[in-house]
């Protein structure tokens, strides 16, 4: 008998999704395979474009420069709401980096080929949608977050929270309107935490900010809150200062119509 | 009389005349029914069975009421429905003459009259109903059995008869001559209620049931009687009542009520079918009790003042018999109990920077065992009266006068008064009352809201009494620490627990460290004691100075520490230096022979120990070797100027830099033993300002650590439901505000402890 009989030999199985089989509509078909392989030279040929000698971009990754270059590409404007469309479909972390897992996985998910004209023309159907469905804006909305904090920290300073929501209110996003009276809520909202808010913006209150606008677009009058129901307590304490505002709003109408 | 006296019976007819045959059975029945009296021979009645026989039997049925010759071959069943309409007939003339007969009488002359044929009548019936047994069993069965209604065995007929023919003429005249004499006895004149209760039972007994007739039911009873004596009696209260609330005071009228309905009750049992008993019963309560109860409820305020006890007793047990009596009662009584509470705390509370805690507990107390009392012997201890006082009792012991500078006074004041009574010579309660004083302590104990606050004082104060030996008794403490865990659980007092187990483990400790240096075989010059507190247990922090234990000690010290880190390795030791104390003897007095012992905290026997060496030291030597931090030393240098063991130069307010310490040979003392160490006022007060900030901050935690227990074992809840799941997990240590929920769910949102679900729902990441 040998010693070598004893010994066992251990190897990793990876059993997660890779990005070669990536789950999805038409995961495991031929025209998939296909597509992720035209999605990763299409990302390589993206990360090695030099811009400088400094802006080598790591591996796996496209950096700032490139990130933007492309963004502008497809069609995005980087000054309005499109921009979070596109950081939305490749799952981006940072707004100034795109990671190949997402790029890949991500374009193949909403069935698109490594191609910048399919691309383009996905995003511009999605920037038309974006103010017309309120799940999808929510969804695109939700991922600003995500792509808008720095990637070490929980939260996201009151500027940039204010900067990204500045973007998302307003068209091609959904502006925080009243359906009824038209009543703009964003600069309220703003005024509000200037005022009031010194601190930082959680998920939990990114989140619950674009429940709150898709509500009280809907219904102005806020008769959707509810001081025992769980809105946090910056939207309570919002809803107190906006009602203790209304009666004056009501008496500068007077005045216009007078 | 119109009846004749004697019935003579006719000879004994011939089997086939029907004619003579029913002559002979009238007369028969005749006898029975008016002069059984005079008795009946074998010969008759044998005679007028056969008859009824003969009758039934009878081929020739001729002209009879029969028509037509075709009908006689249906034989015994034709006859016999001939015998049972003679016999109705005959029946009927007999309850005639008997109505004639009543009219000449009225009122209890008519009771005496119906009850009097109603006994005949009904024996007779039995009598008669034997003789025609033949009858029953053969044409009355068989047309029962063919379903015909109307007709009945003979005792049931003559029941029938009777009430048809009789009753339902006279019974409201019987009635009203019953009623009249109710009236009467109700007024307190003597009747003879026998009559009453036969004309109930004949009442009862004309109740037949029309589908069966072996049983029997009320309804001729509850409609003729029941009724009747029903209205009378309430109009008969209704008006009474009324005459007497006008005349008498209310406390006169709810003795009178409680007479009537006792006398009522009596009546049912004298006289009455027990059937009436509820019926009556009500009647009454509204007559007597709830048409009064507006007034009843308004005096129930002057009672309360006056502490009418037996009144209130009355007053209970009248509105006790009437639906929903009682509620404006028992708002009244909490609402009285609870100003009463107010009132008694105002009465100390002119100085509530002074209170004494003994003063304050005890008023509160003391309206609480006044007023259980009261629930106890005029309520009937009834739960829903303990519901208010305990309701009454929360509201004033939370929410009071005392209560206005802080919230946490209560509690606070509670549990300085444990401390007096669990504390050496603190409160002049003897030892064997000190059980049942702690007892009542838990009383009020109970009502406390934030018994958070109670906590966080009462382990400080028995931080101290463990820490310096100043408990009473070991069996005080564990008992008090019982109840509390009693009240409220293993959570509440397990650092109680753990602290008093703390000094049991380290008087064993000791004794092991005794016989450790013994074996050494070591001089020990120290007779010292040490005690190891587990730090998460004890409400205690780190000493805030530096410090450099005297020489003297310092062998000791490390010999015990060595001692410790072998038994236990690996567990850290922090000398509390702050809590450290000694006894030093002084050699070197002038004026006394035995020397003082002054008792010291080890921070004055540093500094004391140095002028065994020197008699004068500088204050920045002083500092440089004991490496004591200013506050600390000026509080103990403090002390011993103060108390002249040393002499300060120059003489000034406040120790300090620049300033020599002189030994004083001169010192003197009443005492042989002097205590120096004492705490200053101030440190006390400070330390009261630090419970009380840490509560907030605590509050928090606990409620954060409550929501991530429930969403644990729940893992999914309705944002709703865990805010009312947390409050009723909470509510044992204080009543938390919804909104200090809901900003912890935020923080715990926030620290992805939990996160948001669709529809309101929230969920535990783990």
């Amino acid at each position: 008998m040998s010693h070598d009989q004893r010994m066992r030999f251990f190897m990793f199985e990876q059993r997660g999704p890779s990005p070669f089989y990536a789950s999805g509509a038409s995961a495991g078909s031929a025209p998939t395979v296909s597509r992720e392989s035209s999605l990763l030279k299409q990302f390589e040929s993206l990360r090695v474009t030099k811009v400088s000698k400094d802006a080598q971009d790591e591996k796996d990754k496209i950096g700032p420069d490139n990130t933007m270059k492309y963004l502008e590409t497809v069609g995005v404007n980087l000054e309005d709401a499109s921009m979070f469309i596109v950081l939305e479909i490749v799952k981006a972390e940072t707004i100034g980096e795109i990671k190949k897992d997402g790029f890949v996985s991500g374009w193949a998910d909403a069935g698109v080929d490594g191609n910048i004209a399919t691309q383009k023309k996905h995003v511009l159907n999605s920037v038309a949608k974006l103010s017309r469905d309120k799940d999808f804006f929510k969804k695109v909305a939700k991922h600003a977050f995500v792509a808008g904090k720095e990637p070490d920290q929980r939260a996201l300073a009151l500027d940039n929270a204010i900067l990204y929501w500045t973007m998302l209110f307003a068209p091609p996003g959904r502006p925080w309107v009243g359906k009824q009276t038209g009543i703009d809520f964003f600069p309220l909202w703003t005024q509000y935490l200037r005022e009031k808010w010194p601190r930082t913006v959680s998920r939990d209150m990114w989140n619950q900010t674009l429940l709150f606008a898709e509500k009280s677009s809907e219904d102005e009058s806020l008769s959707f809150w509810d001081e025992e129901a769980s809105w946090p307590n910056v939207i309570d304490d919002f809803v107190a200062w906006f009602k203790d505002q209304r009666p004056q709003d009501g008496a500068m109408e007077v005045d216009q119509s007078a | 009389m119109s009846r004749p006296a004697t019935v003579m019976m006719p000879p004994a007819p011939n089997r086939e005349d029907i004619g003579a045959t029913w002559e002979y059975l009238q007369a028969g029945i005749s006898k029975i029914m008016i002069n059984l009296q005079d008795g009946m021979d074998m010969g008759t009645y044998m005679g007028i069975y056969t008859a009824v026989h003969n009758f039934c039997t009878s081929q020739k049925a001729v002209g009879l009421s029969q028509t037509g010759s075709g009908a006689a071959h249906r034989g015994a069943h034709l006859l016999g429905e001939d015998l049972y309409k003679k016999l109705i007939d005959y029946l009927n003339g007999h309850l005639a003459d008997l109505l004639e007969q009543s009219k000449a009488h009225a009122e209890e002359a008519l009771l005496t009259f119906y009850i009097r044929e109603w006994d005949r009548y009904t024996t007779a019936a039995k009598y008669i109903h034997h003789l025609f047994r033949y009858l029953n069993r053969h044409w009355v069965k068989r047309e029962m059995d063919e379903g015909k209604k109307g007709t009945h065995d003979v005792y049931t007929l003559h029941l029938v008869q009777w009430r048809t023919q009789l009753f339902e003429k006279v019974s409201e005249k019987v009635m009203s001559a019953v009623l009249m004499l109710v009236e009467k006895q109700r007024n307190g004149e003597t009747i003879e209620h026998g009559q009453i209760k036969q004309v109930v039972d004949s009442f009862v007994s004309l109740g037949l049931d029309e589908h069966d007739s072996s049983k029997s039911t009320l309804d001729v009873y509850r409609y003729h009687f029941e009724r009747p004596f029903l209205e009378a009696t309430s109009e008969f209260y209704a008006a009474e009542s009324t005459q007497f609330v006008a005349e008498n005071s209310v406390v006169e009228y709810m003795k009178k009520a409680e007479s009537r309905l006792n006398e009522e009750e009596e009546r049912v049992r004298m006289y009455l079918h027990q059937d009436i008993a509820t019926p009556l019963k009500k009647a009454c309560n509204k007559a007597l009790i709830a048409d009064h109860s507006t007034l009843l409820r308004d005096e129930f305020q002057i009672l309360l003042d006056n502490n009418r006890e037996d009144d209130m007793k009355r007053m209970y047990n009248l509105l006790n018999r009437i639906p929903d009596g009682l509620d404006p009662l028992r708002q009244k009584f909490e609402t009285h109990v609870r100003n009463a509470g107010l009132a008694a705390v105002s009465k100390v509370a002119s100085d509530a920077e002074k209170l004494e805690p003994k003063v304050y507990v005890d008023a509160l107390l003391g309206v609480h065992t006044q007023y259980q009392g009261l629930v106890k012997r005029a309520f009937n201890d009834e739960p829903e009266f303990t519901r208010s006082l305990d309701n009454a009792c929360r509201e004033f012991v939370n929410r009071n006068e005392i209560c206005k500078a802080g919230s946490n006074r209560s509690p606070e004041l509670l549990a300085k008064y444990t401390d007096v009574l669990l504390r050496k010579s603190g409160s002049g309660v003897e030892e064997s009352d000190l059980d049942a004083v702690l007892t009542q302590i838990m009383t009020v104990f109970k009502y406390i809201e934030d018994k958070d606050v109670f906590q966080k004082f009462y382990s400080r104060m028995l931080a101290r009494r463990l820490v310096h030996s100043t408990s009473t008794s070991d069996d005080a403490e564990t008992s008090m620490i019982s109840k509390l865990k009693e009240a409220c659980g293993f959570e509440y007092t397990n650092k109680l627990q753990r602290m008093f187990q703390d000094i049991q483990i380290s008087k064993d400790l000791n004794q092991g460290f005794k016989d450790h240096s013994k074996q050494l075989s070591e001089k020990q010059p120290l007779d010292s004691t040490y005690s190891i507190l587990g730090t998460s247990f004890w409400p205690l922090a780190p000493p805030n100075t530096t410090f450099n234990p005297p020489a003297e000690v310092q062998d000791d010290l490390n010999r015990f520490t060595r001692f410790y880190k072998n038994k236990h390795d690996g567990r850290k030791l922090t000398w509390l230096w702050q809590l450290c104390k000694g006894e030093v003897k002084t050699g070197y007095c002038k004026s006394q022979k035995t020397p003082y012992t002054l008792q010291v905290s080890v921070y004055q026997m540093a500094i004391l120990l140095l002028f065994n060496d020197k008699d004068v030291h500088s204050y920045e030597d002083i500092a440089s070797i004991t490496q004591l931090a200013p506050e600390a030393l000026d509080g103990a240098l403090g002390i011993l100027v103060k108390a002249k063991v040393l002499l300060q130069k120059p003489d000034s307010a406040k120790p300090g830099a620049g300033q020599t310490y002189h030994l004083n040979y001169d010192f003197k003392n009443k005492k042989i033993r002097i205590n120096l160490n004492i705490g200053t006022k101030s440190e006390a007060k400070q330390e009261e300002v630090e419970t009380n900030k840490t509560i907030e901050e605590d509050r928090k935690l606990v409620l954060q650590s409550a929501i991530v227990r429930i969403m644990k074992a729940r893992k999914k809840m309705k944002y709703n439901v865990l805010v009312g799941e947390t409050i009723s997990q909470i509510k044992g240590r204080f009543v938390p505000k919804v909104g200090d929920i809901k900003k912890c769910i935020e923080i715990l949102l926030d620290k992805e402890y939990l996160e948001r679900l669709d529809d309101d729902e929230l969920g535990y990441l783990a």
